[in-house]
């Protein structure tokens, strides 16, 4: 006589059979949910403004010096205000916030 | 790897998605609401009794989700992904125990008192002949052959290579019928565990 456990089908049943039962809630997820800190998405959003400045910084930093801009900002020394000026640096901050949104959200 | 997300698994993935975008609590209190159950019980299993303390891990595993969910890629499961941290968690409290309690030979007595009813008949023996295994074999067959997951998913679980956990399951399960047969043949009276 064969023993039951020699058979797949009876074996596979039982070790499944053994698996653990679920467990009731009894209040574990209100537990919980009461311990979950405050919103996370508005932490991670809060870094893009010190972000944004601390590259602006280094960028200004980096570039103050450069003959390639320095034609540019020369009017302003003169207490002008140059028109493309003003578009050039809409689309450096632009693409920056961009650049920074993208991060974060990968992040 | 590409997977193939069937109805329930698309829920969760929706659920993930409105945490992440709204920040929705209610999103997370229905996730752990469909996950709870099984991820306290295999806790439960894995500290061999020990409710509260598996408790106490499942709470710390959700807390940490709730952290974690934009590390979340959806290249798995989420309750792959749930399990894997619930996992991490139980190896860490395990390791914390063992060096606590490293002067007693506590590897392969329970930790705690069991709290659920003992079984009776064959389900008794495998639960005694499952105690008797290697950790990596029991591990594996926990979750290959009792919850039922595949192997990728087992693998990705325990972070082993798949060939290791395929072979962990074979030789788990043949150790697993000699040791029934032998009870079998000549059941034990009084041993303790």
């Amino acid at each position: 006589m064969t023993s039951p456990i020699e058979h797949d089908d009876v074996f596979e049943q039982l070790l499944r059979d053994s698996g653990p039962d679920p467990v009731p809630d009894q209040g574990f997820v209100d537990a919980t949910m009461a311990l979950l800190p405050p919103g996370r998405r508005r932490r991670r959003w809060s870094l893009i403004w010190p972000s944004f400045a601390t590259g602006m910084g280094i960028a200004t930093w980096q570039l103050h010096d450069s003959a390639l801009l320095a034609p540019l900002f020369q009017p302003v020394t003169s207490g002008l205000w140059p028109h493309n000026l003003s578009l050039l640096l809409v689309a450096v901050i632009s693409v920056l916030l961009c650049f920074s949104a993208a991060l974060l959200s990968d992040a | 790897m590409s997977l193939e997300l069937d109805g329930e698994a698309r829920l969760d993935l929706a659920l993930v998605q409105r945490v992440l975008l709204r920040d929705d609590r209610h999103a997370f209190a229905q996730l752990m609401r469909r996950h709870q159950a099984k991820v306290r019980a295999q806790l439960r299993r894995l500290c061999q009794g020990d409710a509260a303390r598996a408790d106490d891990l499942a709470q710390e595993t959700f807390l940490l989700v709730w952290r974690k969910l934009e590390s979340f890629r959806g290249d798995a499961r989420f309750s792959t992904w749930l399990f894997r941290i619930a996992h991490h968690c139980f190896l860490q409290s395990h390791r914390q125990l063992r060096t606590t309690r490293e002067t007693s030979d506590a590897d392969k007595a329970p930790t705690a008192e069991p709290a659920a009813a003992q079984p009776l008949g064959l389900q008794h023996d495998l639960e005694r002949a499952l105690q008797l295994l290697p950790d990596a074999e029991r591990m594996v067959l926990l979750y290959h052959s009792q919850l039922g997951l595949s192997h990728e998913e087992t693998a990705e679980i325990l972070a082993l290579p798949l060939g290791t956990v395929k072979s962990h399951v074979l030789r788990g399960k043949a150790r697993l019928r000699d040791l029934l047969q032998a009870y079998q043949a000549n059941p034990p009276s009084g041993v303790a565990i």
